[in-house]
């Protein structure tokens, strides 16, 4: 099945802007980055990727509307899912028992080089990420993640000359509840 | 005047401007506050990054590449679309009409031929909507193998092909509207909300290619049996063609699907609340099914409404009374649902009508005059529905 033959994109393929209209293009250009951003949400490499896989294919089966800002609009998804997933976990009361988890689990393949203080500071971090703001969360997961003010702007729907303020303003937050 | 956290921050970040960049820099050279308020700024983003790095992943690239990741999408999205199909079709509220239209399909090409008669698409009759009739069906009725044969599933996604002609889009008035589907558009005059949209809808074609094999299969699980399919059926094609129609909405119809999606919503679970201000109107020409000829209709119908749920004698004696050939039967889910024949724009039309609490009522009227099928929704009773039928010019 090719990708862009389909009903759906044929909205994103007839979209005045040239760079990004194609849904692999866009696929490939943001694949590694959109991962890279949930594994830091996540911490898991499987579910990173399933939920990045799932922004696409929401992507595909409904683009939105407007297409000026596609790329934008992915990073809005991946991180609204991101934190979905990651609030959901916490609702399962999974903090409880998860470095033990992953201690047991990576004892050969998975990750050895994470002790169990790395787990305990990454758990207490996430944890963090759920307590502030929803978008002040994202602002500071999106701009550790390389994207720069304007790719966040689009993203969270924000005016530019807002990110620095409101990046500022997020990390206090995230150190006052952090402490 | 002193410097903003936000340009100090930017400004830390290298998200300045050039000509800002100059200012912010020639500030800091003599301002002491700035200086300080630039590190203890600095020192909150150095703490924010140490804390932030924990979260790096350790080791590159653990995650598959973008190629076997494409290659994931393009499976996952071929799953999807059949499970979607599926999904919907075997929903509580579609069920009755997509099973009711396959059925019909299926019974249509098993039941009707000659078994000596070669199939030919010369062979083929035209079947048009010009009228609806209801049958209410209580979906528990309905044969429950319907929901789960996975016969019926690999026949629908096998032989079964759904080709939409495109997205909607908007148009600007009436005469537009006209022009691009080809036929008088009519729109109700007089009416207090406002129009919100007026769309052209692409119609499309579903098109049936008879496995005879497994339509008997079918017929086994859900225990019919009895019915047999001559094996000269084998091939035969049916097509269902849905024309270009247009769609206008009244008053407030937004749900902002978009922003449920972004924030996590699935729209292929919806759960929509109703919209109590929403004026919905659909005009297409007449959908019509090309099937062979020669088909035995009234046997089709009865059939038809065994499945749906009556008894083999209800069943004779209503599909006696229904011209088969221009008729669609719908299938009306008995959720607190009621129907009535009306007289409407000089014609007779179906009014479906359902309670929605003890003060809000919701209407469904249908009706064909002139080769155009009318669906028209909204709040409120038979006279608000019969007054706005009336009002379309």
């Amino acid at each position: 099945m090719s990708l862009t033959r389909k009903r759906k994109l044929s909205n994103i393929e007839h979209s005045s802007e040239q760079e990004s209209t194609d849904f692999d293009s866009l696929f490939y250009q943001n694949w590694d980055r959109i991962c890279e951003i949930l594994y830091r949400l996540l911490g898991e490499w499987d579910e990173a990727q399933d939920i990045a896989l799932e922004t696409f294919m929401q992507l595909y089966q409904h683009p939105p509307k407007s297409k000026d800002n596609l790329n934008g609009w992915l990073y809005r998804v991946a991180t609204n899912l991101g934190f979905n997933a990651l609030r959901a976990r916490k609702r399962r009361k999974f903090y409880e028992n998860r470095a033990g988890l992953i201690i047991l689990e990576n004892n050969s393949p998975g990750q050895p080089e994470m002790n169990l203080e790395q787990l305990q500071k990454q758990e207490r971090v996430r944890h963090t990420l759920t307590k502030i703001k929803s978008r002040s969360a994202k602002l500071l997961i999106l701009r550790h993640s390389g994207l720069t003010y304007a790719e966040i702007a689009t993203a969270l729907k924000l005016s530019p000359g807002s990110v620095g303020t409101l990046l500022t303003r997020a990390e206090r937050e995230f150190e006052k509840q952090y402490k | 005047m002193h410097l903003s956290d936000g340009e100090i921050k930017a400004y830390q970040d290298q998200e300045l401007e050039i000509n800002s960049q100059q200012r912010v820099v020639a500030h800091l050279d003599t301002c002491t506050r700035c200086q300080q308020r630039n590190k203890v700024l600095n020192d909150l983003s150095q703490k924010l990054t140490t804390d932030l790095n924990a979260l790096d992943p350790v080791t590159k690239n653990k995650f598959s590449s973008a190629n076997t990741a494409h290659n994931w999408l393009t499976a996952r999205l071929q799953e999807k679309e059949t499970n979607n199909m599926w999904k919907k079709i075997t929903s509580p509220q579609a069920r009755p009409v997509w099973i009711g239209l396959v059925i019909v399909i299926l019974l249509a090409i098993s039941m009707t031929f000659a078994p000596v008669r070669a199939i030919a698409n010369s062979f083929l009759g035209l079947f048009r909507v010009e009228q609806f009739t209801i049958v209410q069906v209580n979906p528990a009725d309905l044969p429950e193998q319907l929901g789960s044969s996975s016969q019926l599933e690999y026949l629908l996604t096998q032989n079964l092909q759904i080709e939409e002609r495109g997205e909607a889009y908007q148009v600007a008035d009436k005469n537009e509207a006209s022009q691009r589907v080809g036929f008088e558009v009519r729109l109700p005059t007089g009416m207090i909300k406002p129009l919100n949209s007026l769309d052209v809808q692409p119609g499309g074609q579903v098109t049936f290619v008879v496995d005879s094999a497994r339509v008997q299969l079918i017929l086994n699980e859900i225990g019919r049996s009895d019915i047999q399919i001559p094996e000269e059926v084998d091939g035969a094609l049916v097509t269902l063609e849905i024309p270009d129609g247009i769609t206008t909405q009244y008053g407030n119809c937004e749900y902002d699907l978009e922003r449920l999606r972004e924030a996590g919503y699935d729209p292929d679970d919806p759960k929509i609340p109703q919209l109590p201000d929403c004026i919905t109107l659909v005009q297409l020409p007449s959908p019509t099914i090309t099937a062979p000829t020669e088909l035995n209709l009234v046997e089709i119908g009865e059939a038809y409404l065994q499945l749906l749920g009556m008894s083999a004698e209800e069943a004779h004696e209503f599909a006696q009374k229904v011209d088969w050939s221009t008729t669609f039967v719908v299938p009306l889910p008995n959720y607190g649902t009621a129907f009535q024949d009306v007289s409407v724009d000089g014609v007779s039309g179906v009014l479906i009508s359902q309670e929605l609490d003890e003060h809000t009522s919701q209407f469904m009227l249908m009706w064909v005059k002139d080769g155009i099928a009318y669906v028209l929704t909204g709040p409120g009773g038979k006279s608000t529905a019969l007054n706005i039928a009336r009002s379309l010019r």
